[in-house]
């Protein structure tokens, strides 16, 4: 089980900056994901962990040994490609025994460490293939057990289901993870797909343009975003800009177009913030007894025009005009209204107030 | 610049996973009517014609006695064995050339790549016999090498010292551009990812080089090493020109006097059809499956290396000297061509220049008359092996029509089938018309008479391959649906043909037919043998022809050989302006 430190990386191609002060901390074991919008450098990061590229500057360690000037042929740093790269001219038995021959393992326990990565993937009958009698899924799981036969320190997987269609995502994901936790291997995964750091990773690091915007739990980058771009990147959200206008115990009185907000939270400091409610906080009613319970500050009431609903199955989303600012909520079970004047609530708990 | 039409038969086609929307309408079942008509008579007639005539007695029967005799003939039997011989050097020297070039070109960057690369190509605008006249300018007993090595008296014979290094130096000179581009085109083909997984996995660079690189390159290997190999092992021009009468091709050109009466030539051209089939066949499964494209195609954008400080001006060297040694019959020929008659002779340059020559060439009835008939020749050839090659493409891409993929190989076939054996083969069908039909032979259909019509249907025969596969190129990379949408607007299938699948496509035809047409200009093997009056000689027969005649001949056949290169290199920079990147864009299949 190997720990992964990474110190003041930067990379550099030409002018351009492609990753800028990067410093992550990942534990031995830990089933780590590198999240971010398309060119944000989160593959970049992966190939000089994977020893493919050089930083410009900075440390990689490998459980504190200094791993920055070693070839990726010597790191351990196992990559499954997005491509898969699985060798046209062999088998998925020859693929797999690549990385164990290079290794010089005696060919009877290359033999059983085959079998038992096979089994693992679950593509025991598959061995004699040739990958291109496989289809896209069946070469995923041989990509994923080639790397894992060589018992890597660490496994990094470069959007490994991102050529698989919706449903075998779906089953993939937990695979995934039940193959790496099983094996208790260190593994690094990028992806742009934010569902899946959720569903899928022990820590997500989010990048944008190259720089680490915030690391933590799924649920912390839910629940507790840095700032607007992580609450709007993780998961739905509506954010409303807004200013400060006074306190009320333990709640902030926020002005925003849509009306007056509160929220609980300490103050940022400064007036200017920004308010980020999760669609599905928000409870639409149809006229009924708004008035009733407006005495209570930690819930906030708003009143708006329902545009436009539609209906996802297990639930229901809107789209409602306060003031000419749209703001989004979902229903579940589904709620299937007309257009007309709706009541808006939602707790002061589930305001987020971020930095402008 | 030009580049890889040649790499081409190492093809994609048809492995398509998925066959878009390909069905099969009327015109297909014509087109494919046609097409094998066209393939039987042009292709697969003159190579029956040929086994017939040297298996076949007179009385009728079938019979080895010629191939007997070849046997039991020592003089031939070493002359099988010298053209073997060659093949095999000339092969083996333009892959050690090629390997190396193609992995640093295709992995670095350095100092003046793109041009380096382009200048590589340069061999491929003038036939190796050609080159001949100029590498035996430079090797003469008393020739520039001798005098810089200042070994005067006697002088240095050295090609009546290895008769045979002169012939491979020239040939191999002269095709490795042809195992250049497949090389180039099958790495350029390779995931990057492949390479980079086996060293991720732990595989040093020569592990990852046998393992890896070299299996994955296995079908540009079979395509570069067949063609060269298929081509020295039947090359005329280079062992005629050098004087080495003991190698098959040239023993068969001798014989072609006697012909109609002696079956001895066409059994000695079997075994040489045999023997490239073999090669072929041998070649195909030691190197040739190939792959499902789907997995091989690139993921990651392949970037070369950029090599820094001396290491890029190392490679730059490299480059500089092959091409420089490369340039040698080139530059021997345009120095022949300004000699004086007989004045590059004890000398490192020659002592006396002149244009005489050119003047020479420009006022000889024949000389003058060639050029044209060239360009004549290869023009028909084009406009013929491009409508064959758009239909052959169509069929095979668009259609379900049973027999397309025969069709398909059989496009590819005069690219295993020599030169020479295709060309005896329509002479010999020439004879036996005028056998059968007597005075009733139409002119058109009597080579002996009238070579044209034979010329320009061998030609486009020889050149097919290439306009086949860069259509068939060019349709795999359009989508059925931009037809389909036409069709469904209303189009009919004329119009989506002319409107949207041709101009689609244009890039690649035009491209296709430049490759044909100036390889037509170059042609060897056809225009020699076929061409039999000299009013009908193309460029190619005439420059032999004038390195036969004394005095001032090889050098007006050296001023024949400049103009064929200019026009040359003319057409190719042509090609290269009007289509500008596209151009690169389509021969990288």
């Amino acid at each position: 089980m190997t720990s992964v430190q990474l110190e003041h990386l930067h990379k550099q191609f030409g002018q351009t900056v492609a990753l800028d002060d990067i410093n992550l901390q990942i534990a031995a074991g830990e089933l780590f994901f590198l999240l971010g919008p398309s060119g944000c450098g989160k593959t970049t990061l992966l190939r000089i962990i994977a020893g493919l590229l050089q930083p410009t500057s900075g440390r990689i360690n490998f459980n504190d040994r200094d791993v920055t000037q070693l070839g990726t042929e010597k790191r351990n740093a196992v990559m499954c490609f997005q491509s898969y790269a699985l060798w046209p001219h062999m088998s998925v038995r020859e693929n797999i025994r690549f990385g164990l021959r290079v290794r010089k393992m005696p060919a009877n326990q290359q033999r059983k460490q085959i079998d038992s990565v096979l089994a693992l993937v679950q593509m025991q009958q598959y061995a004699d293939r040739r990958p291109n009698e496989l289809s896209g899924g069946q070469q995923q799981r041989v990509a994923l057990a080639r790397a894992l036969a060589v018992k890597p320190a660490c496994l990094l997987l470069d959007e490994p289901l991102s050529n698989l269609d919706a449903k075998l995502r779906l089953e993939m994901r937990s695979e995934i993870r039940r193959i790496c936790k099983s094996g208790g291997y260190t593994t690094i995964y990028v992806t742009h797909d934010q569902k899946e750091a959720l569903s899928v990773a022990d820590r997500i690091a989010l990048l944008k343009d190259g720089r680490l915007v915030q690391v933590g739990t799924p649920a912390d980058l839910y629940q507790r975003p840095a700032n607007s771009f992580v609450a709007d990147f993780i998961g739905q959200t509506n954010l409303i800009a807004g200013m400060v206008v006074g306190r009320q115990g333990d709640l902030l009185k926020i002005e925003t177009p849509a009306g007056m907000i509160n929220a609980k939270g300490a103050s940022l400091g400064g007036q200017n913030v920004v308010v980020s409610i999760r669609p599905e906080q928000i409870h639409l009613s149809r006229n009924g007894d708004v008035h009733a319970t407006s005495s209570k500050p930690e819930i906030n009431h708003l009143r708006g025009w329902l545009d436009q609903t539609t209906f996802l199955g297990e639930s229901s989303e809107h789209v409602v005009s306060i003031n000419g600012h749209q703001l989004k909520a979902i229903s579940s079970p589904p709620m299937m209204e007309s257009a007309g004047e709706v009541g808006l609530q939602f707790s002061a708990a589930d305001v987020m107030v971020l930095p402008e | 610049m030009t580049t890889t039409m040649l790499s081409t038969p190492a093809r994609p086609a048809l492995r398509l996973k998925r066959r878009d929307g390909a069905r099969t309408e009327p015109f297909h079942i014509v087109l494919t009517v046609l097409l094998y008509l066209f393939f039987g008579v042009f292709l697969l007639w003159p190579i029956v014609q040929i086994v017939k005539t040297g298996f076949v007695d007179r009385a009728g029967h079938f019979t080895l006695t010629y191939v007997h005799l070849i046997l039991r003939d020592p003089v031939l039997l070493r002359g099988l064995f010298n053209a073997a011989e060659v093949a095999a050097l000339v092969t083996a020297a333009t892959l050690a050339i090629s390997l190396p070039l193609a992995i640093l070109g295709v992995r670095y960057e350095f100092p003046g790549r793109s041009l380096l690369s382009g200048l590589l190509l340069v061999p491929l605008i003038l036939p190796p016999f050609v080159g001949a006249i100029g590498v035996q300018m430079v090797l003469g007993r008393y020739g520039p090498l001798t005098q810089l090595l200042h070994a005067g008296g006697a002088g240095i014979d050295w090609l009546g010292r290895a008769p045979l290094a002169g012939i491979v130096i020239v040939e191999a000179l002269g095709l490795y551009p042809i195992m250049l581009l497949n090389l180039q085109a099958a790495l350029a083909n390779i995931d990057p990812a492949m390479q980079q997984a086996a060293a991720n996995l732990g595989a040093g660079r020569w592990t990852v080089f046998r393992q890896i690189t070299l299996p994955l390159v296995r079908p540009g290997l079979f395509a570069g090493c067949t063609l060269v190999l298929i081509w020295s092992f039947t090359e005329l021009g280079t062992p005629l020109i050098f004087d080495f009468n003991t190698i098959t091709p040239v023993q068969v050109f001798h014989q072609i006097t006697d012909v109609a009466s002696n079956p001895l030539p066409y059994a000695l051209v079997v075994v040489m059809l045999v023997a490239s089939a073999l090669l072929y066949v041998v070649g195909k499964v030691v190197l040739g499956k190939p792959f499902d494209s789907g997995t091989t195609r690139a993921s990651i954008a392949s970037s070369a290396t950029r090599l820094k400080g001396w290491r890029g001006w190392l490679v730059t060297l490299a480059f500089l000297l092959v091409f420089l040694l490369a340039v040698i019959p080139h530059v021997s020929v345009i120095v022949t061509s300004f000699s004086a008659t007989g004045a590059w002779y004890r000398s490192i340059l020659p002592t006396h220049w002149t244009i005489e020559h050119y003047r020479s060439a420009l006022i000889d009835n024949m000389a003058m008359r060639s050029v044209l008939n060239s360009i004549g020749y290869a023009a028909g050839a084009t406009v013929l092996a491009v409508l064959a090659g758009f239909a052959a493409a169509i069929v095979v891409v668009r259609s379900t029509v049973p027999g397309r993929q025969l069709l398909d190989s059989l496009s590819m076939l005069p690219l295993a089938v020599p030169g020479l054996v295709l060309a005896f083969g329509y002479l010999s069908i020439s004879i036996w018309l005028r056998e059968k039909l007597g005075a009733r032979t139409p002119r058109f259909l009597d080579v002996q008479e009238f070579p044209v019509v034979m010329l320009i249907l061998a030609y486009a025969a020889r050149r097919l391959p290439y306009v086949v596969r860069s259509a068939v190129a060019g349709l795999q990379q359009t989508p059925r649906d931009l037809e389909l949408a036409a069709a469904n607007l209303g189009a009919s299938k004329s119009t989506v043909l002319t409107r949207i699948t041709g101009p689609l496509i244009m890039a690649n035809l035009v491209a296709g037919a430049l490759l044909a047409f100036a390889f037509a200009m170059v042609e060897v093997s056809d225009s020699i043998i076929l061409a039999q009056r000299t009013d009908y000689f193309p460029i190619t027969k005439a420059i032999l022809d004038f390195t036969q005649r004394l005095g001032d001949g090889l050098y007006v056949a050296s001023a024949l050989g400049v103009w064929a290169m200019v026009l040359l290199a003319l057409t190719i920079w042509i090609a290269n302006s009007l289509l500008g990147r596209k151009l690169g864009a389509v021969f990288r299949i």
